[in-house]
């Protein structure tokens, strides 16, 4: 028998109640995807500051890179071509 | 040092404040390398028959302070046609803070040219001296666009359109400075 002023039933009436309405739902979804959106920028923007602050560290870093790799394809080929333009 | 260690770690912040002495600095040593490091080098180590010119010595200085003036002057042009409102004073005293690539660039090429035979077809030396002169353009790069960012204040288009149309610049002073004499371009 359902007891009189029963606080879970009044609890769960109000759950019902207060279930969120399709507009309530669409804002919610539109909400989180735009926080996603803004953590993809995030990245780009922490890669920005990262170029930004001790510009040296992304240039030698890139620079080792590609060092390794073309020297690793064309050998000294490359290394003295390099050196002819910018060393001698 | 504490304006040093700022333009070479914070250069974003150090071009917003510029630093009148630590250009000053930076731009002297680099022409002085190539006046008159550069030679002594070339004179100790290098071609037999070399000569130490004074009078030499003092030209490559002169063209040197003249070409870092010219690259400013360039640079407050173009800036001022794509929109910038920074004066010419204002580039002379901060353009000189993106100088260590430049500095380093002086002496790495200072020392490969008076010692090419130890370098040449070393495939160790040629992957460090790769790194380095790969590493220098992509620093002076990236301080260069910093710099048209935080001192000519250029957004967007009129960032790009100005780094291109003075890149044409840049290329023209390069060569013209190696022709005049300097090993390494005071830019």
């Amino acid at each position: 028998m359902k007891k009189k002023n029963d606080p879970f039933a009044g609890a769960f009436d109000k759950l019902e109640n207060t279930a969120p309405t399709e507009r309530q739902k669409q804002k919610m979804l539109s909400f989180i995807l735009e926080e996603s959106r803004l953590q993809e920028r995030d990245f780009m923007q922490k890669l920005g500051e990262w170029i930004m602050v001790k510009p040296w560290r992304f240039a030698f870093c890139a620079s080792a890179l590609q060092a390794a790799a073309f020297s690793l394809m064309f050998g000294t080929r490359y290394t003295n071509l390099l050196m002819g333009i910018f060393g001698g | 040092m504490r304006e040093m260690l700022r333009a070479l770690n914070r250069p974003k912040e150090a071009f917003k404040s510029g630093n009148t002495t630590l250009t000053v600095i930076l731009v002297l040593l680099t022409v002085l390398v190539n006046s008159v490091l550069d030679p002594i080098l070339e004179y100790f180590f290098g071609k037999f028959g070399c000569e130490l010119d004074a009078l030499q010595m003092l030209r490559l200085t002169a063209l040197g302070l003249a070409s870092y003036l010219a690259i400013c002057a360039v640079i407050w042009l173009v800036c001022r046609c794509f929109g910038s409102r920074a004066s010419l004073k204002e580039h002379i005293q901060t353009w000189g803070m993106s100088f260590f690539p430049t500095l380093l660039c002086a002496l790495v090429v200072g020392v490969t040219e008076t010692f090419f035979y130890v370098f040449w077809n070393s495939i160790a030396w040629g992957v460090a001296f790769n790194v380095l002169f790969g590493g220098i353009l992509l620093w002076k790069t990236v301080l260069y666009v910093i710099y048209l960012r935080e001192v000519a204040q250029l957004r967007g288009g009129r960032l790009l359109g100005a780094m291109v149309v003075i890149c044409v610049f840049i290329v023209f002073l390069a060569w013209a400075d190696t022709r005049l004499g300097l090993k390494s371009p005071v830019i």
